[in-house]
Protein backbone atom coordinates (compact mmCIF):
# COMPACT_ATOMS: atom_id res chain seq x y z
CA UNK A 1 0.00 0.00 0.00
CA UNK A 2 2.42 2.36 0.93
CA UNK A 3 4.78 1.06 -1.43
CA UNK A 4 2.47 1.82 -3.64
CA UNK A 5 2.14 5.20 -2.96
CA UNK A 6 6.06 6.14 -2.93
CA UNK A 7 6.13 4.42 -6.20
CA UNK A 8 6.65 7.75 -8.57
CA UNK A 9 8.80 9.31 -5.60
CA UNK A 10 11.26 6.70 -6.02
CA UNK A 11 11.17 7.24 -9.41
CA UNK A 12 12.21 10.42 -9.45
CA UNK A 13 14.96 9.70 -6.55
CA UNK A 14 16.28 7.06 -9.03
CA UNK A 15 16.41 9.45 -12.04
CA UNK A 16 18.46 11.87 -9.82
CA UNK A 17 20.80 9.79 -8.12
CA UNK A 18 21.28 8.58 -11.86
CA UNK A 19 22.16 12.24 -12.95
CA UNK A 20 24.05 12.42 -9.80
CA UNK A 21 26.45 10.29 -10.67
CA UNK A 22 29.54 12.50 -12.83
CA UNK A 23 28.50 15.72 -10.55
CA UNK A 24 31.06 17.63 -8.91
CA UNK A 25 31.57 18.21 -5.29
CA UNK A 26 30.69 22.14 -3.93
CA UNK A 27 33.13 21.99 -1.25
CA UNK A 28 36.21 24.19 -1.36
CA UNK A 29 39.28 22.16 -1.20
CA UNK A 30 42.87 23.50 -0.56
CA UNK A 31 46.14 21.56 -0.93
CA UNK A 32 49.77 22.65 0.07
CA UNK A 33 53.08 21.33 -0.59
CA UNK A 34 56.33 22.35 -0.78
CA UNK A 35 58.34 22.78 -3.58
CA UNK A 36 62.41 23.30 -2.82
CA UNK A 37 61.95 26.56 -0.85
CA UNK A 38 58.48 27.53 -2.02
CA UNK A 39 54.84 26.22 -0.06
CA UNK A 40 52.96 26.03 -3.03
CA UNK A 41 48.81 26.10 -2.03
CA UNK A 42 46.17 24.90 -4.42
CA UNK A 43 42.95 25.63 -4.41
CA UNK A 44 40.14 24.51 -6.33
CA UNK A 45 36.34 23.82 -5.88
CA UNK A 46 36.14 20.85 -7.97
CA UNK A 47 38.50 19.43 -10.48
CA UNK A 48 38.14 21.70 -13.37
CA UNK A 49 36.94 24.73 -11.31
CA UNK A 50 39.99 26.80 -9.93
CA UNK A 51 39.12 29.07 -6.98
CA UNK A 52 40.53 32.40 -8.54
CA UNK A 53 41.61 35.03 -6.62
CA UNK A 54 40.53 33.49 -3.15
CA UNK A 55 42.17 35.14 -0.44
CA UNK A 56 44.92 33.02 1.17
CA UNK A 57 46.33 33.44 4.53
CA UNK A 58 49.06 31.92 6.56
CA UNK A 59 49.31 32.05 9.91
CA UNK A 60 51.22 30.78 12.59
CA UNK A 61 49.68 26.69 13.63
CA UNK A 62 50.84 27.62 16.91
CA UNK A 63 50.59 30.98 17.82
CA UNK A 64 48.25 32.43 15.94
CA UNK A 65 50.19 35.15 14.57
CA UNK A 66 49.33 36.28 10.49
CA UNK A 67 52.79 35.52 8.33
CA UNK A 68 51.37 36.37 5.28
CA UNK A 69 48.55 36.92 3.13
CA UNK A 70 47.74 36.61 -0.63
CA UNK A 71 45.70 35.48 -3.59
CA UNK A 72 45.41 32.74 -5.78
CA UNK A 73 46.11 33.23 -9.64
CA UNK A 74 44.22 32.37 -12.59
CA UNK A 75 44.84 29.25 -11.64
CA UNK A 76 43.92 28.71 -8.50
CA UNK A 77 47.54 28.39 -7.30
CA UNK A 78 49.27 30.63 -4.44
CA UNK A 79 53.03 30.50 -3.90
CA UNK A 80 55.05 32.13 -0.90
CA UNK A 81 58.64 31.32 0.51
CA UNK A 82 58.88 30.40 3.89
CA UNK A 83 59.12 33.35 5.78
CA UNK A 84 62.72 33.01 7.88
CA UNK A 85 61.12 34.32 11.19
CA UNK A 86 58.88 31.14 10.67
CA UNK A 87 62.28 28.88 9.11
CA UNK A 88 64.03 29.90 12.69
CA UNK A 89 61.23 29.04 15.38
CA UNK A 90 60.34 25.98 13.20
CA UNK A 91 56.79 26.87 13.07
CA UNK A 92 54.16 24.91 11.47
CA UNK A 93 52.41 26.75 8.85
CA UNK A 94 47.94 26.85 9.06
CA UNK A 95 46.79 28.15 5.42
CA UNK A 96 43.32 29.55 5.14
CA UNK A 97 42.01 29.77 2.05
CA UNK A 98 38.61 32.46 1.80
CA UNK A 99 36.86 31.54 -1.90
CA UNK A 100 34.30 34.41 -0.28
CA UNK A 101 30.55 33.78 -0.13
CA UNK A 102 30.81 31.42 2.73
CA UNK A 103 33.35 29.11 1.58
CA UNK A 104 36.82 28.42 3.97
CA UNK A 105 38.90 25.87 4.24
CA UNK A 106 42.15 25.13 6.10
CA UNK A 107 45.27 22.91 5.90
CA UNK A 108 48.43 22.66 7.54
CA UNK A 109 52.01 22.66 6.76
CA UNK A 110 53.68 21.13 9.29
CA UNK A 111 57.77 22.31 9.53
CA UNK A 112 59.60 19.31 9.12
CA UNK A 113 57.65 18.92 5.63
CA UNK A 114 59.24 22.22 4.49
CA UNK A 115 62.80 21.95 6.61
CA UNK A 116 63.26 18.81 5.13
CA UNK A 117 62.20 19.63 1.64
CA UNK A 118 64.84 22.05 1.36
CA UNK A 119 67.73 21.39 2.73
CA UNK A 120 70.24 22.84 -0.30
CA UNK A 121 68.39 25.79 -0.03
CA UNK A 122 69.15 25.91 3.44
CA UNK A 123 72.45 25.36 3.26
CA UNK A 124 73.14 28.05 0.63
CA UNK A 125 71.13 30.47 2.35
CA UNK A 126 71.84 30.30 5.97
CA UNK A 127 73.99 27.51 6.85
CA UNK A 128 76.93 28.37 4.58
CA UNK A 129 77.53 31.80 5.97
CA UNK A 130 77.73 30.14 9.23
CA UNK A 131 80.28 27.99 8.17
CA UNK A 132 82.47 30.25 6.51
CA UNK A 133 84.66 31.39 10.26
CA UNK A 134 84.95 27.87 10.50
CA UNK A 135 86.77 27.16 7.26
CA UNK A 136 88.70 30.76 7.70
CA UNK A 137 87.14 31.95 4.35
CA UNK A 138 86.92 35.66 4.01
CA UNK A 139 83.32 36.74 5.76
CA UNK A 140 83.21 39.20 2.62
CA UNK A 141 79.92 40.19 0.90
CA UNK A 142 81.12 37.84 -2.06
CA UNK A 143 81.51 35.23 0.01
CA UNK A 144 77.91 34.00 -0.03
CA UNK A 145 77.94 31.60 -3.25
CA UNK A 146 81.67 31.36 -3.25
CA UNK A 147 81.32 30.06 0.41
CA UNK A 148 78.54 28.26 -0.63
CA UNK A 149 80.66 26.53 -3.30
CA UNK A 150 83.79 25.87 -1.41
CA UNK A 151 82.26 25.30 2.12
CA UNK A 152 82.01 21.72 1.01
CA UNK A 153 85.93 21.60 -0.22
CA UNK A 154 86.74 20.28 3.26
CA UNK A 155 84.66 17.23 3.67
CA UNK A 156 85.26 17.02 -0.07
CA UNK A 157 88.09 15.16 1.19
CA UNK A 158 85.61 12.21 2.09
CA UNK A 159 84.10 12.75 -1.30
CA UNK A 160 86.92 12.25 -3.16
CA UNK A 161 88.21 9.35 -0.80
CA UNK A 162 84.99 7.32 -2.11
CA UNK A 163 84.84 8.12 -5.42
CA UNK A 164 87.99 9.61 -7.76
CA UNK A 165 86.14 10.18 -10.67
CA UNK A 166 83.87 12.29 -9.44
CA UNK A 167 86.11 14.90 -7.74
CA UNK A 168 84.01 18.40 -8.51
CA UNK A 169 80.41 17.01 -7.45
CA UNK A 170 80.00 19.38 -3.69
CA UNK A 171 77.50 18.09 -1.26
CA UNK A 172 75.05 21.02 -2.25
CA UNK A 173 75.23 20.39 -5.83
CA UNK A 174 74.46 16.80 -5.21
CA UNK A 175 71.61 17.62 -2.44
CA UNK A 176 69.83 19.68 -5.53
CA UNK A 177 70.48 16.94 -8.13
CA UNK A 178 68.92 14.45 -5.84
CA UNK A 179 66.02 16.80 -5.00
CA UNK A 180 65.03 17.77 -8.05
CA UNK A 181 65.04 13.84 -8.87
CA UNK A 182 62.44 13.46 -6.35
CA UNK A 183 60.64 16.35 -7.13
CA UNK A 184 60.50 14.42 -10.98
CA UNK A 185 59.56 11.26 -9.30
CA UNK A 186 56.62 12.09 -6.77
CA UNK A 187 55.28 15.03 -8.71
CA UNK A 188 52.76 12.51 -10.39
CA UNK A 189 52.10 10.86 -7.05
CA UNK A 190 51.08 14.49 -5.70
CA UNK A 191 48.85 15.23 -8.21
CA UNK A 192 47.40 12.10 -7.92
CA UNK A 193 46.40 13.45 -4.09
CA UNK A 194 45.29 16.54 -5.33
CA UNK A 195 42.90 14.59 -6.95
CA UNK A 196 42.02 12.29 -4.94
CA UNK A 197 41.14 15.33 -2.66
CA UNK A 198 39.41 16.92 -5.02
CA UNK A 199 37.22 14.42 -5.83
CA UNK A 200 33.39 14.74 -5.05
CA UNK A 201 31.85 12.23 -2.84
CA UNK A 202 31.80 8.70 -4.00
CA UNK A 203 28.65 6.10 -4.93
CA UNK A 204 29.49 4.78 -1.51
CA UNK A 205 28.40 7.89 0.60
CA UNK A 206 25.25 8.68 -1.56
CA UNK A 207 24.36 5.32 -1.09
CA UNK A 208 25.33 4.94 2.43
CA UNK A 209 23.35 8.51 3.04
CA UNK A 210 20.12 6.92 1.77
CA UNK A 211 20.27 4.26 3.71
CA UNK A 212 20.38 6.40 6.73
CA UNK A 213 17.58 8.01 5.64
CA UNK A 214 15.82 4.95 5.15
CA UNK A 215 17.36 3.54 8.30
CA UNK A 216 15.93 6.93 10.33
CA UNK A 217 12.54 7.01 8.65
CA UNK A 218 12.12 3.24 9.56
CA UNK A 219 13.22 3.77 13.00
CA UNK A 220 10.39 6.72 13.59
CA UNK A 221 7.53 4.27 11.76
CA UNK A 222 8.49 1.57 14.53
CA UNK A 223 7.82 4.36 17.18
CA UNK A 224 5.07 5.81 15.97
CA UNK A 225 3.29 3.10 14.81
CA UNK A 226 3.86 1.83 19.14
CA UNK A 227 2.35 4.49 19.79
CA UNK A 228 -0.68 4.26 17.42
CA UNK A 229 -1.68 0.78 18.19
CA UNK A 230 -3.38 1.37 21.68
CA UNK A 231 -5.67 3.39 19.46
CA UNK A 232 -8.15 1.22 17.71
CA UNK B 1 25.49 27.66 -0.32
CA UNK B 2 26.47 25.19 2.53
CA UNK B 3 28.39 27.99 4.88
CA UNK B 4 31.80 26.41 5.79
CA UNK B 5 33.04 26.02 8.91
CA UNK B 6 34.19 28.78 10.75
CA UNK B 7 33.24 31.33 8.57
CA UNK B 8 30.34 32.91 11.21
CA UNK B 9 30.23 34.29 14.32
CA UNK B 10 29.28 32.96 17.63
CA UNK B 11 26.49 34.71 18.27
CA UNK B 12 25.27 33.57 14.51
CA UNK B 13 25.95 30.46 15.01
CA UNK B 14 24.29 29.95 18.29
CA UNK B 15 21.02 32.17 16.56
CA UNK B 16 21.02 29.16 13.68
CA UNK B 17 20.88 26.43 15.98
CA UNK B 18 18.26 28.47 18.33
CA UNK B 19 16.20 28.72 14.85
CA UNK B 20 16.83 25.63 13.73
CA UNK B 21 16.14 23.64 16.96
CA UNK B 22 12.45 25.14 17.21
CA UNK B 23 12.07 24.66 13.51
CA UNK B 24 12.63 21.23 13.44
CA UNK B 25 10.64 20.79 16.81
CA UNK B 26 7.67 22.51 15.34
CA UNK B 27 8.12 19.98 11.91
CA UNK B 28 8.12 17.52 14.16
CA UNK B 29 5.10 18.07 15.73
CA UNK B 30 3.42 18.56 12.23
CA UNK B 31 5.04 15.20 11.28
CA UNK B 32 2.06 12.38 11.12
CA UNK B 33 2.98 8.65 10.65
CA UNK B 34 0.86 8.40 7.29
CA UNK B 35 3.49 11.13 6.28
CA UNK B 36 6.40 9.64 7.52
CA UNK B 37 8.30 8.13 4.14
CA UNK B 38 7.27 10.95 2.14
CA UNK B 39 9.31 12.80 4.69
CA UNK B 40 11.96 10.46 4.13
CA UNK B 41 11.97 10.24 0.48
CA UNK B 42 11.92 14.13 0.02
CA UNK B 43 14.94 13.97 2.59
CA UNK B 44 16.78 11.70 0.40
CA UNK B 45 16.13 13.83 -2.66
CA UNK B 46 17.20 16.77 -0.72
CA UNK B 47 20.37 15.11 0.06
CA UNK B 48 21.34 13.96 -3.27
CA UNK B 49 19.58 17.15 -4.81
CA UNK B 50 23.03 19.04 -3.83
CA UNK B 51 25.01 16.89 -5.73
CA UNK B 52 23.72 17.56 -9.44
CA UNK B 53 25.45 20.30 -10.80
CA UNK B 54 24.22 23.19 -13.40
CA UNK B 55 26.80 24.42 -14.55
CA UNK B 56 26.12 27.89 -15.74
CA UNK B 57 28.92 29.84 -17.43
CA UNK B 58 32.11 30.06 -15.48
CA UNK B 59 29.80 29.31 -11.89
CA UNK B 60 28.13 26.32 -11.10
CA UNK B 61 25.53 25.75 -8.84
CA UNK B 62 23.66 22.94 -7.44
CA UNK B 63 20.02 21.77 -6.92
CA UNK B 64 18.65 22.48 -3.58
CA UNK B 65 15.22 21.55 -4.35
CA UNK B 66 14.32 23.16 -0.36
CA UNK B 67 11.27 25.04 -2.09
CA UNK B 68 9.78 21.72 -3.58
CA UNK B 69 10.33 20.25 -0.09
CA UNK B 70 8.23 22.83 1.40
CA UNK B 71 5.39 22.60 -1.28
CA UNK B 72 4.91 18.60 -0.62
CA UNK B 73 6.29 18.93 2.84
CA UNK B 74 4.79 22.11 4.81
CA UNK B 75 6.61 22.01 8.29
CA UNK B 76 7.89 18.92 8.30
CA UNK B 77 9.85 20.21 5.27
CA UNK B 78 12.17 21.35 8.80
CA UNK B 79 13.17 17.89 9.92
CA UNK B 80 13.59 16.62 6.47
CA UNK B 81 16.11 19.20 5.60
CA UNK B 82 17.76 18.96 8.95
CA UNK B 83 18.61 15.07 8.38
CA UNK B 84 19.93 16.08 5.03
CA UNK B 85 22.51 18.40 5.93
CA UNK B 86 23.15 16.48 8.56
CA UNK B 87 24.09 13.37 6.54
CA UNK B 88 25.94 15.73 4.33
CA UNK B 89 28.18 17.56 6.44
CA UNK B 90 28.85 13.89 7.84
CA UNK B 91 29.34 12.22 4.81
CA UNK B 92 30.33 14.92 2.32
CA UNK B 93 32.36 17.50 4.70
CA UNK B 94 29.51 19.91 2.78
CA UNK B 95 29.39 22.72 5.56
CA UNK B 96 29.90 21.32 9.30
CA UNK B 97 28.59 20.59 11.95
CA UNK B 98 29.54 23.43 13.92
CA UNK B 99 27.63 25.82 11.33
CA UNK B 100 24.99 23.13 10.31
CA UNK B 101 22.26 25.19 12.30
CA UNK B 102 22.59 28.19 10.52
CA UNK B 103 22.47 26.01 7.22
CA UNK B 104 19.58 24.33 8.27
CA UNK B 105 17.72 27.62 9.09
CA UNK B 106 19.23 29.39 5.99
CA UNK B 107 17.75 26.51 3.53
CA UNK B 108 14.50 25.17 5.69
CA UNK B 109 13.34 28.30 6.79
CA UNK B 110 12.46 29.55 3.38
CA UNK B 111 11.18 26.53 2.91
CA UNK B 112 8.79 26.76 5.03
CA UNK B 113 7.87 30.37 4.67
CA UNK B 114 7.15 29.62 1.17
CA UNK B 115 4.96 26.76 1.57
CA UNK B 116 2.93 29.34 3.66
CA UNK B 117 2.66 32.13 1.34
CA UNK B 118 2.27 29.61 -1.62
CA UNK B 119 -0.18 26.93 0.13
CA UNK B 120 -3.76 28.27 -1.10
CA UNK B 121 -2.17 28.38 -4.46
CA UNK B 122 -1.06 24.96 -4.37
CA UNK B 123 -4.25 23.54 -3.04
CA UNK B 124 -6.23 24.94 -6.41
CA UNK B 125 -6.15 23.03 -8.97
CA UNK B 126 -4.94 24.20 -12.96
CA UNK B 127 -2.88 27.23 -13.44
CA UNK B 128 -2.67 28.35 -10.34
CA UNK B 129 -1.13 25.25 -8.92
CA UNK B 130 1.66 25.29 -11.00
CA UNK B 131 1.98 28.90 -10.55
CA UNK B 132 2.22 28.48 -6.97
CA UNK B 133 4.62 25.27 -7.28
CA UNK B 134 7.05 27.69 -9.29
CA UNK B 135 6.78 30.36 -7.28
CA UNK B 136 7.86 28.06 -3.90
CA UNK B 137 10.86 26.91 -5.95
CA UNK B 138 11.90 30.02 -7.24
CA UNK B 139 11.25 32.20 -4.18
CA UNK B 140 12.72 29.69 -1.15
CA UNK B 141 15.94 29.46 -3.33
CA UNK B 142 16.09 33.46 -3.64
CA UNK B 143 15.08 33.67 -0.03
CA UNK B 144 17.80 31.01 1.18
CA UNK B 145 20.08 33.07 -0.70
CA UNK B 146 19.34 36.43 1.23
CA UNK B 147 19.49 34.97 4.55
CA UNK B 148 22.71 33.16 3.78
CA UNK B 149 24.10 36.50 2.71
CA UNK B 150 22.35 37.81 6.46
CA UNK B 151 24.24 35.23 8.31
CA UNK B 152 27.46 36.04 6.58
CA UNK B 153 26.66 40.03 6.80
CA UNK B 154 26.46 39.64 10.47
CA UNK B 155 29.30 37.98 10.67
CA UNK B 156 31.60 40.67 8.99
CA UNK B 157 31.05 40.09 5.33
CA UNK B 158 29.50 42.54 3.42
CA UNK B 159 25.79 41.99 2.95
CA UNK B 160 25.35 43.96 -0.31
CA UNK B 161 28.27 42.73 -2.12
CA UNK B 162 27.26 39.15 -0.80
CA UNK B 163 23.84 39.30 -1.65
CA UNK B 164 24.79 40.01 -4.60
CA UNK B 165 27.09 37.46 -5.89
CA UNK B 166 25.18 34.76 -3.75
CA UNK B 167 21.96 35.87 -5.59
CA UNK B 168 23.35 36.61 -9.13
CA UNK B 169 25.21 32.81 -8.93
CA UNK B 170 21.77 31.13 -8.04
CA UNK B 171 19.17 33.33 -10.97
CA UNK B 172 19.56 30.48 -13.16
CA UNK B 173 18.81 28.15 -9.92
CA UNK B 174 15.73 29.97 -9.02
CA UNK B 175 14.44 29.14 -12.48
CA UNK B 176 15.35 25.80 -12.86
CA UNK B 177 14.13 25.19 -9.24
CA UNK B 178 10.96 26.68 -10.11
CA UNK B 179 10.24 24.35 -12.99
CA UNK B 180 11.34 21.81 -11.29
CA UNK B 181 9.02 22.22 -8.19
CA UNK B 182 6.23 22.57 -10.91
CA UNK B 183 6.48 19.50 -12.89
CA UNK B 184 7.12 17.62 -10.03
CA UNK B 185 3.95 19.01 -8.06
CA UNK B 186 2.14 18.97 -11.19
CA UNK B 187 3.30 15.18 -12.31
CA UNK B 188 1.97 14.24 -8.06
CA UNK B 189 -1.07 16.06 -8.48
CA UNK B 190 -1.80 13.83 -11.43
CA UNK B 191 -0.65 10.56 -10.26
CA UNK B 192 -0.81 11.08 -5.93
CA UNK B 193 -2.89 13.85 -5.60
CA UNK B 194 -3.00 12.92 -1.74
CA UNK B 195 0.69 13.42 -1.17
CA UNK B 196 0.00 17.58 -1.95
CA UNK B 197 -3.17 17.64 0.74
CA UNK B 198 -0.52 18.91 2.95
CA UNK B 199 -0.61 22.05 5.28
CA UNK B 200 -3.87 22.12 6.76
CA UNK B 201 -2.67 21.88 10.15
CA UNK B 202 -5.87 20.49 11.69
CA UNK B 203 -5.54 17.19 10.32
CA UNK B 204 -2.06 16.61 10.59
CA UNK B 205 -2.30 17.98 14.48
CA UNK B 206 -5.71 15.57 14.71
CA UNK B 207 -4.32 12.45 13.77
Amino acid sequence: MILHRIKPVAASLALLAVLAAPALAHRVNVFAYVEGNDVVVECSYSRSERVRFGDVDVFDAASGAALLAGKTDEKGEFRFSVPPAARAAKADLRIVLKAGEGHQNTTEVKAAEYLSAAPAAALADSAAPVATPATSAPSSPLAGPVAAASAPAQPGGQVAGQGVAAPALDAAALERIVEAAVEKTIAPLRAMLVGEKEKGPGLTEIVGGLGWLVGLAGIAAYFASKGKKPQP
Amino acid sequence: MHISEGVLSGPVLAGGWALSAVGVGLGLKRLDYDRLMTVAILSAAFFVGSLIHVPIGPVSAHLILNGLLGAILGPAAFPAIAVALLLQAVLFQYGGLIVLGANVFDMAGPAVACSFAFGPLLRRAGKARTVGAFCCGFFAVLLAALLTACALALSGEGFIATAKAIVVAHVPIMLVEGVVTAMAVGFLAKVRPELLAQVPPHNALGS
